[in-house]
């Protein structure tokens, strides 16, 4: 079955996603969707990469038809590029990542939170907002030193006649938010970019 | 006291055990779980496929050694839930296990 989400030579199915996602590809986990996630698979469940690209896809099929029509607005001919960029980073944002260190004062112990649900949470601190979409984020820094200094860079997409000046700073605010309480991540710049319609997103995936 | 006398027992319990710790939302495999595996092998005893055992433990001259891969609901602080998790898995082992655990490693793979 094809995924009704891609437009014609958009992939979804690549070596990429697969050494990403556990062995899995965008297609195989769009199917999973489709299906309604039943049969239930183990595989996928018990795949933490696997729940990540799940969730970026759900609220992709949700907004795209937004996004794209502000894409389409823009540049008509580049649109099916913006959605190729966009399912092609799916698979790099859900990967594990590195491992962030959480505090304990048992040389025993060892407690982390994975870059890949760090971006999760920035992903999630978008998807509370409407008119927003984040495409792709990174940490940049030492974050396997504790309290070594990180800035998170975070691309999005906004849908038709969204509220730049009020939307930017609330996601700002939420993902500041959302690190303090879920990491110990010493962030000192959220640096936020809205992508540039006017240049092909297959420049700088 | 519950016997676990093989690290398969071990970890099929460890698994089913964090499940129900407040706060952990789902129990990942620390390594992809193999296709072939999940889909030809139940248990027979157990009546659970072979995912089920995603907690791994291995021994080592100090003990066990064990290894959790979790996600943790985004309702309370996920350090917070992370160390729940830890301090589960060592009350665990103590309680169910004639070894002791050496190293615990418990990392967060999802939150929310």
């Amino acid at each position: 079955m094809t995924d009704p989400t891609l437009p014609p030579g958009a992939g979804g199915d690549s070596a990429l996603d697969a050494a990403h996602l556990d062995g899995f590809t965008l297609e195989e986990l769009g199917e999973y969707l489709d299906s309604g996630r039943q049969p239930r698979d183990e595989r996928i469940e018990s795949s933490a990469s696997a729940q990540h690209a799940l969730a970026a896809l759900s609220r992709l099929r949700a907004v795209a038809p937004k996004v794209m029509e502000a894409e389409a607005a823009a540049a008509p001919l580049r649109a099916p590029s913006w959605f190729k960029a966009i399912l092609d980073q799916i698979g790099v944002q859900a990967h594990a990542g590195r491992d962030i260190p959480l505090a304990h004062d048992d040389a025993r112990t060892r407690l982390a939170i994975t870059e890949g649900a760090v971006r999760g949470l920035v992903r999630a601190a978008g998807d509370e907002l409407d008119g927003i979409l984040v495409e792709k984020s990174r940490l940049e820094g030492d974050v396997e030193t504790p309290g070594s200094p990180v800035t998170v860079r975070v691309d999005v997409s906004l849908y038709t006649g969204a509220d730049a000046d009020n939307l930017l700073p609330a996601l700002r605010r939420d993902i500041g938010r959302t690190l303090a309480t879920h990491t110990e991540l010493n962030v000192e710049e959220i640096s936020i970019r809205v992508r540039d319609r006017d240049k092909d997103p297959e420049d700088d995936a | 006291m519950t016997s676990y006398s093989t690290p398969d027992d071990l970890t099929y319990g460890l698994t089913q055990m964090l499940r129900k710790v407040p706060g952990v939302t789902a129990v990942y495999a620390t390594k992809p779980v193999l296709a072939k595996v999940v889909s030809a092998v139940v248990e027979a005893v157990k009546n659970e496929p072979a995912g089920a055992h995603l907690v791994s433990v291995s021994e080592s001259d100090d003990g066990l050694d064990i290894a959790a891969y979790i996600g943790v609901t985004d309702e309370e602080p996920a350090p917070t839930v992370c160390l729940r998790a830890h301090d589960a898995i060592r009350a665990f082992v103590a309680e169910n296990s004639d070894l002791s655990a050496a190293t615990v490693d418990v990392r967060i793979g999802r939150v929310g």
